[in-house]
């Protein structure tokens, strides 16, 4: 049995319907890559897995449990963890605060492995750790991004959606937060990360294509990275 | 030619120290309004009604029969009594007014606001129809503290209950400091007035924060009513929104509405400007005048207020 | 004739014969005639009453206070608290003009509105920096600064004892006033009408939506803010005159705290129970709320439940029996407010539409276009 697993999803804003019943799982230990234009119901998707956005209709389940229904901090508790489109840190809180309230559904855990948590995220993410006292506002759009994947990390989540995980960074800072994703990964986080970057596909063994809140595409990582034509229909690139 | 008739004691010394204690109370409800304007980015005009809602209670539970029963409660009790009726009025304000207009426009929020004091003073004036001038009896009346004390400052005498609104305000104000910087429940308060949403993807629920934000601030409200109306001779409907609601936003705002300490160092600064106008000049409604000189002339030229700093 | 439904384009304008796609019929012509005949005689009524016709010249100077606040707050977007300022303001210069320079009566009024309007321009300067929060707060602020401070000055209110004023002898009844009132109400609610559809009206609203972007199509934000204000100033200043003529007299008291700032609180809550923004409504609710302090004093069982509640047990011991029927009419304006806000954006306006499309030779069609409700189903006309 898949870990996550996303079946005849329908959801939307006030009366408009945006994701039209999707279905796709994604393996326990896996890293699921979600691509699609703008517009195409991706932040959509992982918000309604997160619990922001409630479900018109269809189930969400983790480890066979439905979690579709839980508002977001039962979801969270429950064991997924977001990192929301837009790097939305808490501006005039300092990273390491930022990082602690990242474990907030984890208060039974004691401080101890709160500190630990936080020791981890920095030896995933060095830079962090050199501004840890820093307000999180006043770091770079970069750094931000790192902090917001920090923060989701705290909760220990068994499923980890990143939503843009790449936006606005350089190729090579991108190169680096892949790596840091694919790290997590390995660390026994699965993994589903919403992107515009195909420099993500190396890392994905499973790839999804949305197109207009229905999925269009869902394979091995490989594979779409070797069909060509898909890559240029959806991806824009040759 | 005013500065050689001026008169050391009642000029300077007594406005300062007047200045101080009536700041006291812009300042407790400063605090208040600072903590719903982090949560809510609002003003909330019936902040001040919290504690006139406090006082009434308490003075009904103490000095007497309310529908008909002869309540006669220990002055601390009914002090208890009111300071937890203001609190659940705010409880109350969030829950029927403020959640269910959470998404619209700042303004329609600010708006339920103005409903709920006008609700306030209408429900005052119905369930506590007072006949005769009411007052709640201070510290000191009830026997508490020595009615004899005094503490010279300034060249003038200062009585208990003056120096407890000042104590009082200091320790919320610390107290409110400390929530914020060391408590668990203080953080997740800033973090969702920071990024509502990033507060919800770490679990924070948003809806249990407002509930706690608004509980605190009716408890302030409702210990400013307390102090503030304890002592005082004329207890009516409305009374602190008469009295302190504009001199405690204002306090806010020149504080830079989102500090603690912004809020009370604001409320100090109100209540000096008012008791030096009321020193310096007798045309009426010189104090209304300066204060709203001051108002005008800080957010003019200070547009984040004084202390603008979000902590 | 049978009105036929033609699915078409429809007409921005709101002509109402020309360029329409349907026509009224002799019978609708008719029927509409009849309906503002009513409307006419109903608005006539109280001239009969001298008593009542002071109370009703009230309801009218506050549907006119609806009108002024609603230019600030439907349609600029800014809460102004303290419109009971500019209230007095314009009964204080009316009153003292005419009281200290005898002046006749419409010159007094004039100079009342100057000033009121020059205020309000010295305001809309302010909100030109400050808006938002920070502006309602500083109305609220002005408002009781300047009643407390100006309208109490023993120069104006002819040494503390009131300004005593009295009305031409042609206008000496109360219900010659009351019909100087209602004019003066339909005249500015046609020009406010003018205002909303005119360059001018639509460039406030676009002011609302979004400043920057208006200023990006090229509206020149400060000219249109202070006209706004200046309007609104105007307005309330006119509305101070009459009440000032209506009474007879100038009392500072009467715009003062705490007085005063129920005053400027019921102003908002006329415009949000009306539906911001919307004329019609707002005039409606400004005249509920002026006739309902009158109404529920006399109304018969106000005294029975007060006379009732004497002889409960518990309660009627402590029953003070002259708790104000007012105190009554601010809570139900109250939860009129929170029930509007909360329940119904659209306010009483959004109610009437249909109503006031069909008085304006449109068909009767229940369906809300343009307001704050769902969006507008086609075809669901009811009657022609
Ligand atoms: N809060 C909202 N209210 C109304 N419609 C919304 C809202 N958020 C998104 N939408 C609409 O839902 C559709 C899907 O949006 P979504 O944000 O899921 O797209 P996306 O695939 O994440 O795009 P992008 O790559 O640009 O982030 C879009 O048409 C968008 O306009
Ligand atoms: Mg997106």
């Amino acid at each position: 049995m898949a870990l996550l697993e996303v079946e005849g999803l329908r959801t939307g804003y006030g009366a408009l319907p945006v994701l039209q019943g999707i279905t796709f799982s994604v393996e326990e230990g896996e890293t699921a890559v979600l691509f699609g234009l703008n517009g195409a119901g991706k932040t959509t998707t992982v918000n309604a897995i997160a619990g922001l956005l409630p479900a018109w209709e269809g189930q969400v389940r983790l480890d066979g449990q439905a979690i579709s229904g839980l508002d977001a901090p039962r979801v969270v508790a429950a064991g997924v963890g977001l990192s929301p489109e837009g790097r939305r840190v808490f501006p005039a809180l300092t990273v390491l605060t930022n990082l602690r309230l990242g474990a907030w559904t984890r208060k039974r855990d004691g401080k101890k492995a709160v500190e630990e948590a936080v020791e981890q995220v920095f030896s995933y993410f060095p830079r962090l750790e050199e501004r840890k006292d820093q307000l999180a506002g006043t770091m770079s759009g970069g750094e931000q991004q790192m902090l917001a994947i920090g923060r989701a990390v705290m909760s220990r989540p068994r499923v980890l959606l990143i939503d843009e995980a790449s936006l606005g960074l350089s190729p090579k800072l991108a190169q680096t937060v892949f790596e840091v994703v694919s790290k997590i990964n390995d660390d026994g986080t699965t993994v589903l990360i919403v992107e515009q970057n195909v420099g993500v596909l190396p890392y994905a063994d499973q790839a999804l294509i949305m197109e207009k809140g229905t999925l269009t595409y869902d394979g091995r990582g490989a594979e779409l990275e070797k069909s060509g034509d898909l890559r240029k229909t959806y991806l824009g690139t040759s | 030619m005013t500065l050689l008739a001026l008169d050391p004691q009642t000029q300077l010394g007594q406005p300062l120290v007047l200045g101080i204690i009536e700041g006291s109370v812009y300042g407790l409800i400063a605090l208040g309004l600072v903590l719903l304007y982090k949560s809510n980015r609002i003003f909330n005009f019936a902040q001040a009604e919290f504690g006139t809602i406090a006082a009434l209670t308490a003075y009904f539970g103490y000095n007497g029969s309310l529908f008909g029963i002869p309540w006669h409660m220990p002055w601390l009790v009914a002090v208890f009594v009111g300071i937890l009726l203001g609190t659940l009025s705010a409880v109350l304000t969030e829950r029927l007014v403020i959640r269910p207009l959470f998404h619209q426009p700042k303004v329609i929020m600010v708006v339920g606001t103005v409903g709920v004091l006008l609700a306030s003073i209408a429900v005052e004036y119905l369930v506590f129809p007072t006949k005769d001038t009411a007052s709640l009896p201070s510290v000191t009346d009830v026997g508490l503290t020595d009615p004899a004390f005094r503490v010279g400052f300034a060249g003038y005498n200062v009585a208990w209950e003056q120096v407890l609104t000042l104590f009082v305000l200091i320790a919320m104000a610390l107290g409110a400091a400390a929530f914020f910087r060391y408590s668990r429940q203080g953080t997740a308060i800033l973090a969702v007035s920071q990024e509502p949403t990033a507060a919800a993807t770490v679990g924070i629920s948003i809806s249990r924060v407002s509930l706690l934000t608004w509980t605190l601030a009716g408890f302030l409200g409702s210990v400013a009513g307390i102090v503030s109306i304890g002592g005082a001779p004329l207890l009516v409907p409305g009374i602190m929104t008469g009295t302190a609601l504009v001199g405690g936003i204002t306090a806010a705002v020149l504080g830079g509405v989102t500090s603690m300490p912004g809020a009370f160092v604001g409320g100090l600064l109100v209540g000096l400007v008012h008791q030096y106008t009321q020193a310096f000049f007798s045309f009426p409604g010189a104090q209304n005048v300066m204060v709203g000189l001051v108002l005008l002339i800080v957010l003019l030229s200070f547009p984040r207020g004084l202390l603008g700093s979000e902590t | 004739m049978t009105a036929v439904a033609q699915a078409g384009t429809q007409p921005g304008t709101e002509t109402v014969v020309a360029g329409s796609h349907w026509r009224l019929s002799g019978t609708g012509i008719a029927a509409r005639g009849l309906a503002y005949l009513g409307l006419a005689v109903v608005l006539f009524l109280p001239w009969f009453a001298t008593d009542f016709s002071k109370t009703c010249s009230l309801a009218v100077i506050y549907a006119l206070m609806g009108l002024s606040l609603n230019i600030v707050v439907g349609y600029t977007g800014q809460l102004s608290l303290g419109h009971q300022g500019f209230l007095g303001l314009g009964a204080l210069v009316t009153a003292n003009v005419v009281f200290q320079a005898h002046l006749p009566i419409w010159l007094a009024m004039a100079f009342g509105v100057l000033a009121t309007t020059a205020v309000a321009l010295v305001l809309g300067l302010v909100a030109l920096r400050i808006t938002g929060l920070y502006l309602s707060l500083i109305t609220l602020v002005f408002g009781s600064a300047i009643s407390s401070s100006l309208f109490a000055l023993a120069r104006f209110t002819d040494n503390n004892s009131g300004v005593k004023i009295s009305r031409p002898s042609y206008l000496a009844d109360n219900g010659d006033w009351y019909l100087v009132c209602v004019a003066v109400l339909l005249v500015i609610f046609y020009l406010d009408y003018r205002l909303t559809v005119s360059k001018v009206g639509r460039a406030l609203l676009a002011l609302k939506e979004n400043e920057r972007v208006a200023e990006a199509f090229g509206i020149g934000v400060t000219a249109y803010k202070l006209l706004a204000f200046a309007l609104s100033g105007a307005i309330a200043g006119l509305a101070g005159g009459l009440y000032a003529f209506r009474g007879e007299l100038y009392s500072e008291k009467d715009f003062q705290d705490p007085n005063g700032f129920t005053l400027a609180l019921l102003f908002v809550v006329m415009c949000v129970v009306g539906g911001l923004g919307n004329r019609l409504g707002v005039v409606v609710a400004g005249l509920f709320f002026g006739l309902i302090n009158e109404l529920l004093d006399d109304l018969f069982y106000w005294h029975a439940v007060r006379s009732w509640m004497q002889h409960v047990p518990l309660l009627g011991s402590y029953y003070d029996s002259d708790v104000k029927a007012s105190y009554l009419a601010s809570l139900i304006g109250a939860l009129l407010l929170l029930q509007t806000l909360i329940f119904n954006r659209g306010g009483l306006g959004a109610q009437l539409r249909p109503i006031a499309r069909w008085m304006t030779g449109h068909r009767f069609e229940l369906h809300d276009e343009g307001g704050s409700g769902p969006a507008a189903v086609e075809g669901s006309s009811v009657r022609a």
